[in-house]
């Protein structure tokens, strides 16, 4: 189809503009987190002058990433793989209806969008748990890894309107073979699912990585800190040191950049399983 | 999990070698009395502080020093952001049982009393009453400390439950002593006298006064001293009576004067822009000689010292009246104040943890440190800072407003968290005047009157 | 109809689902449900201490205690915000999409960049923006000053730190409502507008009759999640001014009462109840309104 030309020009002025909002911030961050303090004091957004990599090190150690890191790997890592497979026990049935009242179960998962607000009595689930239970439950790994878990959420809902569109021949071709429920899923299903896996992967290992409201509740102790507490250390002890904080920035911010890069082709597939069935 | 069960299997293998060497180490033995979980681990003493880099670089020390000499215990001291952030740690760490000493942001205080109908009890009462404080009369290590800090700052219903380790003074400025040598300005001791210091400093291009406004906590310090001279005729205490019998008001005379004071300085002799100052970079803006003053509690002085060791500086309370003589005294709180959780999960480790920290020779350490004013008898801080600028202004210390104003529950957020918000006078805030804001303090506290 | 087998093996999805079902039920509804027990009573943050009913004391302490006014004023503040969030976030994300769908030079680029603050979360993100806003040594100041010799306070400012918080909200949304709007424009089968230009429609129209219903689906998801996120985001507020200078909404009240307030958790609960029955009226109307359009076209 033709295009106007005015228009195209139009089009990547309005983009420019925008990109100009969403690149400076970053490209200030990283400018600030290779500059030494008084070469910040004195020149705050000028481009830098003598780079300082070591600044990198400093907040490294000084913001003890180095635990945090490893607690927010493991949580990202193990509360995003279940995820995705409890949320494919849920959404498969559901979305095929292998199951009685489909529909209403469907209704009833997306209920949890928008029921009131549980935190104060998942609070006092969490301690009783602690107390019943001693491994799980507040203040442990685990505890928080299975709350960060859920099958009923945004990727849940996804999934659904994705499987929708595989075709129901497929099952049937399987069953005729003599496929089980749980390998045809596994190894059928899950393969098919990629674009809207990834767009999961990405979207559920967001909220436990960057989730700092979550630990302060429920993991107090030190050595369940996650990554993110790394940047609080900065703030009480050193004011507006912002180049060591600019390097907490990255150093919080670069492992998702990172997994982003490799699943960013798939977003908008998986979006539009999302954007399919509402 | 993994280290979990490495830790159990850790643990099974130390109890086996122990109970293989039989009773040749009693001693060692943990006696396991505390409830603690491990039976051959040491026994963890968990301690639950905020974020003050002065106090805690002691604490550590003095933390290495306890495991030195009590081996079978460890220390696990944990720190948190100041104010909100630290009070959700104590609480969520309470709750769960999960600390053994605690520290609170003042010593015990806003306790209802007869004359206050409907005020809510406060958190640290609460739990005493709950039993989750342990009782701490009749420890030896009470009597090390100063009776009648105790008695003020740390006793409920006769007991004692807590050990204010220092007093603090809130209500003063730290002033440059350079830039006021340099200009010829002295300490002033009366209102007029402050106004007409803050204008010289003007005049000669000088910004006279900074403060941390973003975190709005630190504009009360100044005004504590207006509301310790001005309320009541100076007697705070009976104004703060008053205005729960309805004698006085949020919108009397003394009370718009407090405010109206504050508002002039906010105004007139602020640095520009101060409430967008965080509260930890205003020490640096002091000590880099950008502004001639800075209002600040006393314990900051450590932190100042720091960001420049060259500095002179002094600290002077706010003159809030005309008359020096009741000018010349600082108002104040009693800063950490430390707790022993009665159903922690190692009771008996917190109790010996702070009865170290009671030996005067440790404490000395603290409290140097912390740049608190001793409230154990006979510590010699060596500090200038409070020798010389402290202990002159400190014959009769009295508590801050926000220590002894007993609030109703549910108040408005012009009154809320026991002070008067000037940042709403601030400029840029909703009320132009004084009286406005007074009357609107007048009419929530009104409307929080128990029903 | 099933074809995976007879017998137990019917049984086997439904096992599975269970165990999603399992965790929603005792971490997500389970505490919900709690929760609206709890409004009732005057439940406490302490271990062993003991609860009783108390009717509807603690919805009347929300609404008639002297702090009232700033329960409407936080209400007002969460309608402001998620008014603007949904209307500006998602005008722009549409219009975005738009530009990017007709096959632009380095689209893959753009999504990337716009999507990007989604990735960074809300602790890196706001810490980012205190940055830019910091009002000492700030570029935004500085660009201000320069054009209006004019400096702000940003999330220090009684008039205008809401304003920025919605603005950074906005600013971190903004991609992701855009990937589902680009998701659905995809799906816009092309020769739809071949023969529009046939009959002469022009670029508003072809929009505004071939495209928007078709992608009316993302529209509606779009709407619900934004709307929801909107009336309990808190975080963001948590991160840059703690609730200080007017800035607080619902969402932030029922962390602030429930962690840092005094220790009865009725009050929260009872927020939390409140909460929930503004989001519902919104969500009901919202999906009312975008079903009605799916259809009419």
């Amino acid at each position: 189809m033709k295009n106007s030309k005015s228009f195209t020009v139009l089009s990547y002025a309005v983009i420019a503009l925008l990109l100009v909002l969403y690149v400076v911030p970053l490209i200030l961050v990283l400018n600030v987190s290779i500059k030494s303090y008084p070469e910040y004091l004195m020149n705050p957004i000028g481009l830098v002058k003598e780079i300082q990599w070591s600044n990198y090190a400093t907040a490294w150690t000084e913001g003890n990433f180095a635990n945090y890191f490893l607690n927010s790997v493991i949580y990202t890592g193990v509360a995003t793989v279940l995820t995705i497979i409890v949320s494919v026990m849920g959404a498969f049935p559901v979305a095929r209806g292998y199951v009685k009242w489909a529909g209403f179960i469907y209704l009833f998962f997306l209920l949890s969008q928008f029921l009131p607000n549980p935190m104060v009595a998942q609070y006092k689930l969490m301690l009783s748990m602690r107390e019943s239970l001693d491994m799980f439950g507040y203040d442990t790994k685990l505890g928080y890894i299975i709350l960060k878990t859920s099958g009923t959420g945004v990727v849940f809902m996804m999934f659904v309107g994705y499987i929708k569109s595989i075709s129901r021949e497929l099952d049937e071709a399987a069953g005729m073979d003599g496929s089980g429920y749980l390998r045809y899923l596994f190894q059928m299903i899950l393969p098919l699912m990629k674009p809207v896996i990834a767009t999961g992967v990405i979207l559920t290992a967001i909220g436990i990585w960057n989730d700092f409201v979550g630990p302060i509740m429920y993991l107090p102790s030190k050595v369940n800190y996650p990554i993110t507490f790394g940047l609080k250390e900065f703030k009480g002890q050193y004011g507006n040191n912002w180049p060591l904080l600019a390097c907490g920035i990255t150093i919080v911010a670069a492992p998702l950049i990172v997994l982003y890069t490799f699943i960013q082709k798939y977003l908008v597939d998986g979006a539009l399983a999302g954007a399919v069935k509402s | 999990m993994v280290k979990r069960i490495s830790a159990l299997v850790l643990a099974g293998a130390l109890t086996l070698s122990l109970a293989a060497c039989g009773g040749n180490n009693d001693k060692a033995a943990p006696s396991n009395e505390g409830g603690s979980k491990s039976s051959g681990e040491k026994k963890v003493v968990k301690i639950l502080h905020w974020k003050q880099e002065n106090i805690n670089k002691a604490m550590e020390e003095i933390n290495a020093d306890f495991e030195k000499k009590y081996p079978e215990y460890k220390v696990e001291y944990t720190t948190t952001g100041p104010d909100d952030e630290y009070k959700q740690a104590q609480r969520a760490r309470i709750t769960a049982n999960d600390v053994d000493v605690l520290a609170d942001l003042s010593g015990m205080r806003l306790s209802p009393q007869d004359w206050t109908p409907g005020a809510k009890t406060p958190d640290w009462q609460q739990w005493i009453d709950s039993g989750l404080i342990a009782d701490l009369s009749g420890q030896e290590l009470v009597k090390n400390w100063n009776a009648n800090d105790i008695e003020k700052a740390g006793t409920y219903n006769g007991k004692v439950y807590a050990v204010p380790t220092g007093k603090v003074a809130m209500s003063g400025l730290f002033y440059n002593k350079q830039i006021f040598e340099d200009n010829g300005l002295k300490v002033p001791t009366t209102w007029s006298e402050f106004l007409k210091l803050c204008e010289d400093l003007k005049a000669k291009g000088i910004t006279p006064i900074g403060v941390a406004g973003k975190d709005v906590w630190p504009l009360k310090l100044p005004v504590f001293a207006l509301q310790a001279k001005i309320l009541g005729g100076g007697d705070q205490q009976k104004w703060i009576e008053g205005v729960w019998k309805g004698e006085t008001a949020f919108n009397d005379a003394e009370a718009v004067e407090v405010l109206d004071k504050m508002k002039t300085i906010q105004d007139n002799y602020m640095i520009d822009g101060f409430m967008g100052i965080d509260y930890a970079s205003a020490p640096a803006i002091f000590a880099t000689g950008k502004v001639a003053m800075l209002a600040d509690g006393s314990w900051d002085a450590p932190t100042i010292a720091t960001a420049n060791p060259d500095l002179k500086f002094g600290y002077f309370p706010v003159p809030a009246t005309e008359d020096a003589a009741k000018n010349a005294s600082f108002v104040g709180k009693y800063d950490v104040t430390w707790y022993v959780a009665e159903k922690g999960p190692n009771k008996e480790g917190g109790l010996k943890w702070l009865e170290f920290f009671s030996q005067p020779e440790n404490y000395t350490k603290f409290v140097k440190a912390a740049g608190f004013i001793p409230t154990q008898d006979n510590i010699s801080t060596d500090s200038e800072f409070i020798d010389n600028e402290l202990t002159p202004y400190l014959g009769d210390f009295e508590l801050a407003y926000e220590i002894m104003m007993i609030n109703r529950e549910n108040v408005g957020e012009h009154l809320a968290a026991e002070g008067v918000h000037t940042e709403y006078l601030a400029p840029g805030g909703q009320f132009k005047t004084a009286k406005e804001l007074a009357d609107v303090q007048q009419k929530e506290w009104e409307a929080a009157a128990p029903r | 109809m099933y074809p995976f087998g007879k017998g137990f093996a019917r049984y086997i999805p439904f096992l599975l689902l269970l165990i999603p079902m399992g965790l929603y039920l005792v971490f997500y509804f389970g505490p919900s449900v709690m929760t609206v027990i709890y409004s009732f009573t005057d439940v406490k943050n302490i271990p062993g201490s003991s609860m009783k009913f108390v009717g509807l004391e603690n919805y009347y302490d929300l609404f008639y205690s002297g702090n009232s006014g700033e329960r409407w004023r936080s209400i007002i503040n969460t309608l402001i915000f998620m008014f603007i969030v949904t209307i500006v976030q998602n005008g722009v994300a549409l219009f975005i999409a738009v530009l990017i769908n007709q096959r632009l030079r380095g689209d893959y680029f753009y999504r990337a960049v716009f999507f990007l603050p989604v990735v960074l979360g809300v602790a890196v993100v706001a810490l980012i923006w205190s940055m830019m806003f910091d009002p000492m040594s700030g570029p935004v100041n500085m660009l201000y000053e320069w054009l209006f010799g004019y400096k702000d306070m940003f999330f220090a400012s009684f008039t205008h730190a809401f304003g920025y918080i919605i603005f950074v909200q906005i600013w971190m949304y903004m991609g992701y409502s855009m990937l589902i709007f680009l998701a659905g424009l995809q799906s816009v089968p092309k020769d739809l507008y071949e023969a529009g230009y046939i009959d002469g429609t022009n670029k508003w129209q072809s929009f505004r009759h071939i495209t928007f219903p078709l992608i009316a689906p993302s529209f509606t998801v779009n709407m619900l999640l934004s709307i929801i996120g909107a009336m309990s985001t808190f975080d963001i507020i948590l991160a840059t001014t703690d609730g200080r200078f007017n800035t607080r909404t619902m969402a932030y009240d029922v962390y602030k009462e429930t962690f840092r307030g005094s220790l009865e958790m009725g009050l929260p609960s009872a927020l939390s109840v409140v909460q929930f029955l503004i989001i519902l009226v919104f969500v009901v109307v919202a999906v009312r309104q975008t079903r009605k359009r799916e259809v009419e076209y």
